[in-house]
């Protein structure tokens, strides 16, 4: 009697086997369109809105020309010199703010004096939304980069330190006690149970802070910025060009989905035990 | 709070395992001319063979303090279990079974009276004592051979020891092949062999087994009746096992100790003196196996 557990590889070609290449391609061609329908179906309503004058070209240009304009903009050079500052600026917040979450989190979850301390403290400061401190901490640190950093820091510290504290401490007691039966040293016990354990926990932290930095950064260079995405849109506004903010919105949205998207991959690299999809 | 072992015990339990190591390979060379049946002997001969792996529990009693109430939960156990035995904890649900193996294990404490293994009091939990939950407790991302793996961490042994070590017991329990597999593509039985496997691997003097089988359909369950029973037959180890079925009990163990609920005592011990492989159709063992049920109905 053999029975054997197919490896991952193996899984992962099987499913992608399909009678034909034909029926494979066209399933394929399917699964990625099928998100794209209602977009498809709404930039089609829109230009008939335009096309036939149910709503003023003013208020809202049609597709057409917000196209033209995305393609001037990319020309021009407008979209790559200020999202390329943005995502400078996402860069440099994310690895700041995350990396001090994680280790609050860290110290959150491994220490009730620290939970204690600074726990309900943190709880409250991340029900104030980024954009009221914006004032305040421009009186302390001015509308420089300074200003900007800190917000986008705030933005993701917080919830990365929350999630990842109460995933280290919502380690089943199940497996701890097994850590304890099999008299684990503490150096075993936490690379080998409550990191992995908790690392579910930290990464939707990661991908809940990195959304957060991403949204407090726009609304930051909105308001006191002279470059960035943030600024485009708001400078779009004030000439009253509708098409540009237009393109810049729809351009925070892709550049917020594509850095999820990539966390998310990340993390499904990183969680291979659960399997495929949260469920398992 | 450090859960690290002192270094002494890390070798007293290496020592005791390597000397284990060449028991094992004496008896399994004398025990290799023999059918696997044949290995299945009375404990009795254990205790001339091994002598060690004795437990004794001596007028134990546990309580619980509950909302300013105290709640005893065990009073007064006395048992030997003899080295090599195989014994099964029988009664109803909020007796205290599974206390009884908490406290042996270690995980429960601040108990009355004593516990002793070899004639030591036992001290917090360490490798000479394995346990075998209910549910399997793998850790859903380690590899199976790495669930494994993870008991011999704490025995500072050589990389290619634990493989060795870890490669038998796999073979052991029936799972050759599923050395890379993780816990979410096993069975519920082969989840639980596995949990088995990790008991066994850093070769503890006894298994402690509370309702294994408890949570699987019952094919698989005399599947793996059988299997654990070839499995004690070949590493010759003392084990307590708690279960709710009588008839599990009875096909399995040397003595059934029946407990009463509320607080849990020793009410009988009743030896199965029949030769295994068991009949269950056999009379001596239905009229066992109803000994036991009117005892726990009493």
């Amino acid at each position: 009697m053999s029975i054997s557990i197919p490896s991952t590889a193996q899984v992962a070609s099987r499913t992608g086997k399909a009678p034909g290449t034909g029926i494979r391609f066209g399933r394929r061609i399917w699964g990625f369109s099928q998100p794209l329908m209602f977009p498809v179906v709404t930039v089609l309503i829109w230009s008939a809105a335009s096309a036939y004058g149910w709503v003023s070209p003013q208020i809202l240009p049609s597709p057409a020309i917000i196209a033209g304009t995305f393609r001037d903009m990319l020309v021009g050079g407008d979209i790559s010199a200020n999202l390329g500052i943005s995502l400078i600026r996402v860069a440099k917040g994310f690895v700041l703010g995350g990396s001090l979450g994680l280790a609050l989190g860290v110290a959150m979850g491994f220490s009730r004096t620290v939970e204690i301390w600074i726990g309900p403290l943190f709880r409250t400061v991340s029900q104030i939304p980024s954009l009221v401190w914006i004032p305040v901490l421009m009186q302390l640190f001015g509308i420089d980069e300074m200003l900007k950093l800190v917000i986008m820091v705030k933005a993701c510290l917080i919830p990365i330190a929350i999630t990842s504290s109460e995933g280290i401490r919502n380690i089943p007691r199940h497996y701890l006690e097994v850590a304890q039966v099999l008299a684990l040293s503490r150096r075993s016990r936490i690379v080998k149970i409550i990191l992995p354990g908790a690392l579910p926990s930290i990464f939707s932290g990661l991908r809940q802070g990195l959304s957060h930095l991403w949204v407090s950064l726009v609304i930051v260079e909105m308001l006191v910025s002279a470059e960035g995405l943030g600024y485009l849109m708001s400078w779009g506004r004030l000439i009253f060009q509708l098409d540009v903010v237009i393109v810049c919105m729809i351009l925070v949205g892709v550049i917020g989905f594509a850095l999820d998207f990539g966390l998310q991959r990340l993390e499904a690299r990183c969680l291979r035990w659960r399997g495929t999809g949260v469920s398992g | 709070m450090s859960l690290s072992v002192p270094a002494a015990w890390t070798a007293r339990v290496s020592a005791y395992s390597s000397a284990l190591v060449g028991w094992r390979t004496a008896n399994s060379a004398a025990a290799s001319g023999s059918s696997p049946r044949a290995a299945v002997r009375p404990p009795s001969e254990a205790t001339a063979t091994r002598g060690r792996g004795a437990l004794q529990l001596r007028r134990v009693s546990k309580r619980y303090e509950v909302d300013g109430k105290t709640l005893d939960v065990l009073q007064g156990i006395d048992l030997v279990v003899e080295p090599g035995e195989f014994i099964c904890l029988v009664g109803a649900s909020g007796c205290g079974k599974s206390t009884i193996l908490r406290l042996i294990v270690g995980l429960d404490t601040d108990h009355d009276g004593d516990i002793l293994l070899d004639d030591r009091p036992i001290g917090p939990p360490g490798l000479e004592r394995g346990i075998v939950f209910q549910e399997h407790r793998l850790m859903p991302w380690l590899t199976v051979e790495r669930n494994i793996g993870l008991s011999l961490e704490a025995t500072g042994r050589s990389a290619a020891e634990c493989a060795r070590l870890v490669q038998e017991h796999i073979d052991l329990v029936g799972l050759t092949g599923f050395e890379r597999a993780f816990p979410r593509q096993l069975s519920g039985g082969m989840a639980q062999r596995v949990a088995i496997a990790r008991g066994l691997v850093s070769q503890p003097k006894i298994l402690l087994l509370d309702e294994p089988l408890g949570a699987l359909d019952s094919l698989t369950r005399l599947h793996l009746q059988q299997e654990l029973l070839g499995i004690w037959s070949r590493e010759r180890i003392a084990m307590v096992m708690v279960t709710h079925d009588v008839e599990e009990a009875t096909f399995l163990s040397d003595r059934i100790v029946v407990l009463s609920p509320r607080p849990g005592r020793v009410r009988r011990i009743i030896t199965v003196d029949l030769p295994h492989p068991r009949d269950r159709g056999d009379p001596r063992f239905i009229a066992i196996r109803q000994a036991a049920l009117s005892e726990l109905s009493r």
